[in-house]
């Protein structure tokens, strides 16, 4: 299927959130996909919201496909090889260049980065692992840091802010993607500054982090159906500490779930930075 | 009597210097922080999706497909499907 939309095909994917009269895409691109809704219903064809629609190279619709239907093996290569065959479109290379689909914001030269990767085990559809981006900015990595001066074997407690932007996106995949800290019922965060008996790199110093977090996320949205999500973790970031005239910064800064529970099953969740300098 | 204690601990041991559930110690914790951001990143398995060469917006598909000649394939969803959330 991969080779046979690249090498016909220009694939283009739309979110219902983004599309809805509510949603952050243009008033065109809305305008555009209400145009091969209603086209693809005055063709009789079929049309839902979780759906496959083909187009001529002119825009027309010409086939379409509930998300059901599409579901079933070997229908999407069908569709795209009846598609080819009826347009006679040759192949040849992708029309725009494969890339990553999951990237963080555009992000400051002195942001921290991080990727979060949760994977659900028998409380999701467990077959992916599902991603977000976090962005630290200065001001909000100075919130992780220890006061000036801090003494290895001193602990702290990191901003409930920032703990609250680490710890939200502690959840598998679900149908609901509201990632609102509103959701978190208790949460906390700890560093503990280690000895420098191996330090990264000079002047760079390494603390314990610890936290838990609980956190209401139901499976489907607008619906309470109780699930929450309980989870430990520990990990550590290579920070730069604050000194006279100086903020410190963070240079790495690493998650991992010990034990984490979501309904039925467990979560796995791991928080890596994604650029060190 | 002793000996059944030393099996037991035998057994024992090598699972409490692996078992995550336990506390960690300073000296373990990177490198068991590592192995765990490691084992649970997205495979190039999970990532096929990332092969396909997708048009940023529905527009600008539209406007490949006509300037290339080419169909367009449009998929609508909810969620996020580039990141695994949907």
């Amino acid at each position: 299927m991969i080779e046979l939309l690249n090498a016909h095909f220009v694939p283009v994917y739309t979110s219902n959130e983004d599309y809805g009269e509510r949603g952050s895409a243009p008033a065109e691109e809305k305008k555009a996909l209400r145009r091969i809704y209603e086209e693809a219903l005055a063709k009789k064809l079929s049309t839902g919201t979780v759906h496959v629609y083909v187009l001529t190279p002119m825009g027309e619709v010409i086939d379409s496909r509930h998300v059901a239907k599409a579901c079933e093996k070997g229908e999407v290569e069908r569709l795209l090889e009846s598609v080819t065959a009826k347009l006679k479109t040759p192949a040849g290379q992708p029309i725009v260049k494969p890339r990553p689909q999951s990237r963080p914001k555009d992000a400051g030269a002195d942001s921290l980065v991080l990727h979060v990767t949760a994977r659900g085990r028998g409380c999701s559809w467990d077959e992916f692992p599902s991603e977000s981006w976090i962005v630290l900015e200065t001001s909000e990595q100075a919130k992780l840091l220890p006061a000036a001066g801090t003494a290895p074997g001193a602990s702290w407690t990191i901003d409930r802010s920032i703990a609250e932007k680490l710890f939200t996106h502690f959840y598998p995949q679900t149908e609901n993607n509201d990632a609102s800290p509103k959701r978190i019922e208790s949460i906390s965060l700890s560093a503990r500054l280690l000895e420098p008996a191996s330090p990264a790199a000079p002047g760079v110093q390494r603390a314990r982090l610890e936290g838990r977090v609980r956190l209401k996320h139901a499976f489907y949205p607008g619906r309470d159906d109780g699930r929450v999500v309980d989870a430990t973790a520990v990990g550590y970031m290579d920070l730069e500490p604050a000194r006279a005239g100086g903020g410190g910064k963070v240079r790495k800064l690493r998650l991992a779930t010990q034990k984490a529970t979501y309904g039925p099953g467990t979560i796995d969740v791991a928080v890596r930075e994604t650029r060190t300098d | 009597m002793l000996r059944s204690f030393l099996v037991v601990l035998a057994v024992l041991m090598p699972l409490s210097t692996v078992c995550p559930l336990d506390r960690i110690g300073d000296s373990d914790l990177a490198a068991w922080v590592d192995q765990q951001v490691r084992d649970w990143q997205p495979k190039p398995e999970e990532k096929r999706f990332d092969e396909i060469g997708w048009a940023v917006d529905i527009r600008e598909a539209l406007r490949l497909g006509k300037e290339h000649g080419r169909p367009v394939f449009l998929f609508t969803h909810d969620g996020r499907m580039g990141v695994g959330r949907c």
